[in-house]
């Protein structure tokens, strides 16, 4: 598994030892070329010294001499220097006395006045030599030295010269030392420190992580501290708070339905079960006895017609069960409303139709039709009393509009959300066995399976207006004549009771598919 | 003993009340809050079955103000609303008892003859008076060792007068308890289920457990031993 305190361990540990290391190596390399450009500097000026004091010799066993550098430290026994000087005939004209009669190396200088370089001293130890060119000191007004350098081809003379590279090295070594201790020291407490840091960065993290582990089953209610997070963190917690308040409303909604179900299947249960105990209790005459299996047939019905209408409800998301085909609207508006004509009557509704003639549609006519009943039978059920009913049918380019609006004087902006959901009703007493409060649930579902959509809204807090927008003609889409709509699905309708709260039962249509 | 049945199922209404009366208990049904709240308010009842959820006015609001209007009757909710806090605030809201729906009948009977003991007073359901023994959870009467067959109307008459024993009880007390709306009590039905009555349960030569004061109504004494 990735782990960003292992990643950033790994990135970052690495790198700073690389760049210890480096520094350290640029800083002895440093170190190490000013010491030695010092020491061959010390070395040339110790080879000039020398030179200086080499004079050319009229008589004697050579051509040059230096009484004075032969005796400093080129002739102790114990760590001498060495020199030696030859002539530009390529004969070793003098050499220093801590030689021995050995010689030194030389290396050919290709014009330049001066190089250096390591090598192995004849008594075994490292050291360091220069060699340069100079011309032996003389006698000005004398010209003999002129000839004895023409015997020796030229007034050129080469010098070597060698020491011991003690001083070189020794605090060379130190710094050496230094430096690797210090890289050692400086790795491990990077390790440390990283580590640590990162596990300090990392913190709010593990602390957002024990956060959730801790709240596990009442999550949903939580929300992550947005505001004491670290910045990287703050849209992680604000993304998390936006999924925790979805899946908390889902959830919510959920339960609701659920409690919704068990009650709505509770009270006919009861009937059923009080029913039955009286019957076996007091086993009556056989008219009650009938009566008494109409009523247990009624709630099974009842029963039936819930469990069949959660069934759609559950199972029509997937699957259209739409067959499409050209429908007049005006010709589905007035089926649907022949049954609900005495009703609306009966409550003194005055009800207005705008369908201009031949609005055909690309849709299913038993879900229009069940879609239409519904809707027009809610508005007939809850308009107040004496209200208006009023249908609008609109034809667009694209779509279709089919707008039936009535006075409602019993909901409130806050209820519209709810409207759709299963088994919502604005007055809770679920007195009336006819309406289980699917029916505006359902005409969403059937709008879903046409490619429409519905909507509700609330004009002026009295004038309630649901909307369902038909796309216009199109290709047939998947059809599955198998499908069965609920029974009775027209019949199952959802709205707000009028004023008193009563809710009575209308004529609605039951549209059966054809 | 007579019972308001405040629900808004009918079908449940009809078989409550059908199983309540053949048990002996005078039933009314309201189908809404408003329509009980009438009824709780004009009678004197001994228990009132009270669904929660109604049209018009809901359970809750009815119990308390009729609790506010100072009106004791023995109250048990009956209601789909499940959780620990719709019971809590049904209890606190004044009601005796809480039932859930679904119920078993029985239970339901066991509880409204619990609320009409509360009522009275009484703790133990076998009451004994003198050579008398009545059951009444079995709702079954025995004089001497030997069981007596009583119709509904007439143990319920029996009970009202035993839950009251030593004191007149007027005809118009017995007429609100035993009669409910259904029934028209003619003038004399009390002196003839009175009558009828006496005939099972007094011994021959013996005095009346239930005597006659004239003008103001009966009043039960226990036999002897």
């Amino acid at each position: 598994m990735k782990s960003i305190r292992r990643q950033l361990i790994g990135g970052l540990l690495p790198a700073i030892l690389v760049l210890a290391v480096a520094s350290g190596a640029g800083l002895y390399l440093y170190v190490r070329h000013v010491l030695m450009s010092e020491f061959d500097a010390a070395l040339n000026s110790r080879a000039r010294a020398v030179a200086a004091a080499v004079r050319w010799e009229d008589e004697g066993p050579g051509p040059v001499s230096s009484p004075d550098v032969s005796s400093a430290d080129f002739s102790r026994e114990r760590h001498p220097a060495f020199f030696q000087v030859w002539s530009a005939d390529g004969k070793s004209r003098l050499q220093s006395g801590s030689l021995k009669g050995a010689n030194l190396p030389q290396v050919g200088m290709s014009g330049r006045r001066s190089s250096c370089w390591n090598l192995a001293l004849p008594d075994g130890r490292e050291g360091r030599a220069i060699e340069i060119k100079f011309v032996p000191a003389h006698d000005d007004e004398d010209e003999t030295w002129r000839k004895t350098a023409e015997t020796v081809g030229g007034k050129d003379m080469t010098l070597v010269l060698a020491q011991s590279r003690e001083p070189l090295e020794e605090p060379l070594g130190v710094l050496l030392t230094s430096l690797l201790i210090a890289t050692a020291a400086m790795a491990g407490g990077v390790v440390v420190v990283v580590a640590l840091a990162v596990r300090r960065s990392l913190r709010p993290l593990a602390r957002v992580a024990d956060e959730a582990a801790a709240r596990d089953s009442v999550l949903l209610g939580h929300r992550f501290p947005v505001d004491d997070v670290p910045a990287e963190l703050a849209p992680i917690c604000r993304r998390l708070n936006d999924l925790l308040e979805r899946l908390d409303e889902a959830f919510q909604r959920e339960r609701r339905f659920t409690s919704d179900v068990a009650h709505e299947l509770r009270t006919p249960i009861a009937e059923l079960k009080s029913l039955s105990e009286v019957a076996l209790k007091w086993p009556a005459d056989a008219t009650s006895a009938a009566a008494g299996f109409q009523d247990a047939l009624d709630i099974a019905t009842q029963m039936e017609r819930i469990v069949t209408t959660l069934l759609f409800l559950a199972r029509g998301e997937g699957r259209s069960i739409a067959a499409l085909q050209p429908v007049d609207i005006d010709e589905v508006l007035k089926e649907a409303w022949r049954s609900l004509e005495a009703p609306a009557r009966a409550r003194q509704l005055s009800v207005e139709f705008h369908v201009p003639p031949q609005t055909i549609v690309h849709s299913d006519r038993t879900l229009l039709l069940a879609i239409a009943a519904n809707l027009l039978s809610n508005a007939v059920q809850y308009t107040t009393r004496g209200g208006k009913i009023r249908c609008d049918v609109t034809g667009e380019e694209e779509t279709t509009r089919l707008v039936i609006g009535n006075d409602n004087e019993s909901l409130a902006a806050d209820d519209l959300p709810h409207l759709f959901e299963p088994f919502w009703r604005k007055d809770t007493s679920r007195s009336d066995s006819h309406h289980s409060g699917l029916g505006l649930s359902l005409v969403q579902a059937y709008a879903k399976h046409l490619g429409a959509s519905v909507e509700a809204s609330l004009i002026d807090s009295h004038w309630l207006e649901i909307s369902l927008t038909i796309p216009a003609l199109r290709e047939s889409t998947v059809q599955d004549p198998t499908s069965k709509l609920p029974d009775g699905a027209g019949s199952l309708s959802k709205a707000p009771s009028t004023g008193s709260g009563q809710v009575s039962s209308t004529g609605e249509s039951v549209p059966a598919r054809s | 003993m007579r019972v308001l049945l405040v629900e808004d199922s009918e079908r449940l209404c009809r078989s409550i009340g059908t199983g309540l009366r053949r048990s002996g208990y005078a039933v009314d049904v309201a189908t809404s809050g408003t329509e009980g709240l009438w009824y709780a308010q004009s009678n004197d009842y001994d228990v009132m079955i009270l669904d929660l959820m109604l049209p018009g006015l809901d359970g809750l609001s009815l119990l308390r103000k009729l609790r506010g209007e100072g009106k004791e009757t023995h109250v048990l909710v009956l209601t789909a609303k499940d959780t620990v806090e719709d019971r809590v605030v049904g209890l606190r809201a004044g009601a005796d008892d809480y039932l859930i729906k679904p119920f078993a009948f029985d239970e339901l009977l066991a509880r409204v003859e619990a609320l009409v003991r509360r009522r009275h007073g009484v703790k133990n359901p076998r009451l004994r008076l003198g050579d008398l023994e009545m059951d009444t959870a079995a709702r079954t009467v025995i004089r001497e060792g030997a069981p007596i067959e009583l119709s509904p109307r007439e143990y319920a008459l029996l009970e009202y007068l035993v839950l009251h024993k030593g004191e007149v009880v007027s005809r118009s007390d017995i007429e609100a308890h035993i009669y409910d709306d259904r029934a028209e009590p003619m003038s004399n039905v009390v002196d003839a289920a009175v009558y009828a009555l006496r005939r099972k349960l007094d011994k021959p030569g013996a005095p009346s457990m239930i005597q006659t004061r004239r003008g103001m109504g009966y009043v039960f004494q226990a036999g002897e031993p």
